[in-house]
């Protein structure tokens, strides 16, 4: 049986990396491949899915490796000293200068990220990014083999009931908003806090649900500071790390997805408003108009007093909605999983060609 | 008096859905409620703070303030709070030993949370002063580069005025 294990750097449930790392698993197994996942820090909600990268040795006749690629990590020094030739998944390294003024150690993490990358290339035999954006750094470090391989979406983990208890508390809210992705500065959080400002205008009773991680323990506290300048705090739903059901639950109370983000790899959350009927309304930053294709509406300057009009026509136009979503779901069709299953198996049987 | 808005704004890929008549609508209404409430100026806070404006080439500095203000940056952030448990003779001890080793370390993690929680308080604090320090510095820079050059026009019109 042909081993080819994956690496990761940091496996958490829910996370888009570890999701799509556990999903190639399957995927390996089913072909007959013996596979499993190592990571650097591990989530212990799956840490029965998942070893520490520490104890992995290479077995005989262990040649290839899949490694995902998204920040500077000792997983990427060890495999770089190693024999092993890769299939390198490239998430994106994050820009340094998001945190240079705020967290210089995760500035310099990223910088590491990017130099690493570079030397990856010459044991890497074929180089994937999760979106033509990530595509373009792949070209221009100069890997020999590059492709496009999305992230999928796992039906099966959006196709959920909703949580009452959440549905019940929201009862007399007015529309809301939704983001979600870890609290870090390049996500701009603040930036959605400042749309909100304006959409209480219109709308008094409106809400933002922001839902991830408080990733950055400065940037979460300082949101919530300077939600409450704006007093604006009454009105936003921190919800932090939630569970699955939990998040589709936010996705089926909102009204719309606002993304200010203006560094994407990917944007699974895109894909996943797109699939659950939420119009997506979203700053046309890094990979974002390419996960977006031809659906959603895309904004090109931070303009929160329109956006925030923009925001009122989603809401209340019907017609408008129902053609947005409509085209949203012909969109995410490209993103489920039989279509990147057969990307995957087309890139795998080329590579053992 | 209504500032003109630019339509220039959104972006939708979808032949029947006419981008250009909903702001002009949006226009329309952002024109009305300007109208009945004034315009909100309301000017907003970034959180990244101000970057190190790094040492001046064109005018002359004190490289004192350049080289703490540096270090400052550089390592305003930077708190050790792993906790450190060597091995000692008490941890080598059979059956008590390890026992030793996991009550040490439950001990050590119950303070390191609350030592965490007075540090991320403390690099909060580090970064806003380390910021309006950088801030100020940059306004010290262009104030200094606008005094020189008031200065050289001015000994410019005064050579002027003698000839």
């Amino acid at each position: 049986m042909t081993t080819l294990n994956q690496f990761i750097i940091g496996a958490t449930l829910g996370d888009a990396i570890t999701d799509e790392a556990l999903l190639l698993q399957r995927w390996l197994r089913e072909l007959g491949f013996a596979s499993e996942i190592f990571a650097q820090y591990i989530d212990p909600a799956i840490q029965h899915l998942i070893r520490p990268f520490t104890t992995w040795q290479p077995r005989a006749g262990e040649t290839r490796a899949i490694y995902h690629h998204s920040i500077g990590s000792a997983v990427a020094e060890r495999l770089i000293a190693s024999a092993l030739e890769l299939i390198l998944i490239y998430h994106n390294v994050t820009p340094p200068e998001f945190f240079a003024t705020t967290d210089p150690a995760l500035s310099r993490e990223m910088i590491e990220g990017r130099a690493q990358l570079s030397a990856l290339r010459a044991q890497t035999l074929l180089a994937l990014a999760d979106s033509p954006f990530n595509e373009q750094d792949l070209i221009a470090e100069k890997f020999r083999a590059t492709g496009v391989l999305p992230i999928a979406l796992d039906e099966a983990r959006v196709n959920l009931p909703v949580n009452p208890d959440l549905i019940a508390r929201a009862r007399d809210a007015g529309p809301s908003l939704l983001f979600a992705g870890r609290q870090v500065p390049n996500k701009k959080q603040e930036d959605l806090i400042k749309l909100l400002y304006f959409y209480r205008q219109i709308e008094p009773r409106a809400r933002l649900y922001l839902v991830g991680d408080a990733w950055m323990p400065a940037y979460a506290h300082w949101l919530k500071d300077f939600a409450r300048d704006l007093a604006c705090d009454d009105a936003i739903i921190f919800a932090g790390k939630t569970s699955q059901p939990d998040l589709v639950t936010y996705y089926r109370m909102a009204r719309v997805y606002v993304s200010m983000s203006e560094h994407e790899g990917f944007g699974k959350p895109l894909i996943e408003s797109m699939y659950l009927g939420l119009p997506v309304l979203a700053y046309a930053a890094a990979s974002v108009p390419g996960t977006l294709g031809d659906a959603g509406i895309l904004f090109q300057r931070k303009d929160y007093e329109m956006l925030a009009q923009v925001v009122n026509v989603l809401v209340c136009d019907q017609a408008l909605r129902a053609r947005v979503i409509a085209r949203q779901r012909a969109r995410v069709h490209e993103f489920l999983e039989p279509q990147v299953r057969a990307k995957w198996q087309t890139f795998l049987r080329d590579l053992i060609a | 008096m209504v500032q003109e808005i630019s339509d220039d704004l959104i972006e939708i890929h979808d032949p029947e859905i006419n981008a250009a008549e909903i702001m002009a609508h949006i226009r329309e209404q952002i024109a009305q409620r300007r109208k009945e409430q004034g315009r909100d100026q309301r000017v907003f806070p970034s959180f990244g703070g101000t970057a190190y404006p790094g040492e001046p080439t064109d005018i002359p500095y004190d490289p004192n303030l350049y080289h703490h203000l540096r270090l400052a940056n550089e390592t305003f952030a930077n708190v050790e709070t792993a906790a450190q448990l060597p091995a000692t003779r008490a941890t080598q001890l059979p059956i008590f030993g390890a026992l030793w080793v996991r009550v040490r370390a439950y001990l050590h993690r119950i303070i390191l949370f609350y030592v965490n929680r007075a540090l991320t308080h403390q690099v909060n604090v580090n970064r806003h002063l380390i910021s309006v320090s950088n801030q100020l510095t940059a306004a010290n820079q262009n104030q200094h580069r606008q005094i020189r050059a008031l200065e050289s026009e001015l000994a410019s019109l005064r050579a002027q005025k003698e000839r």
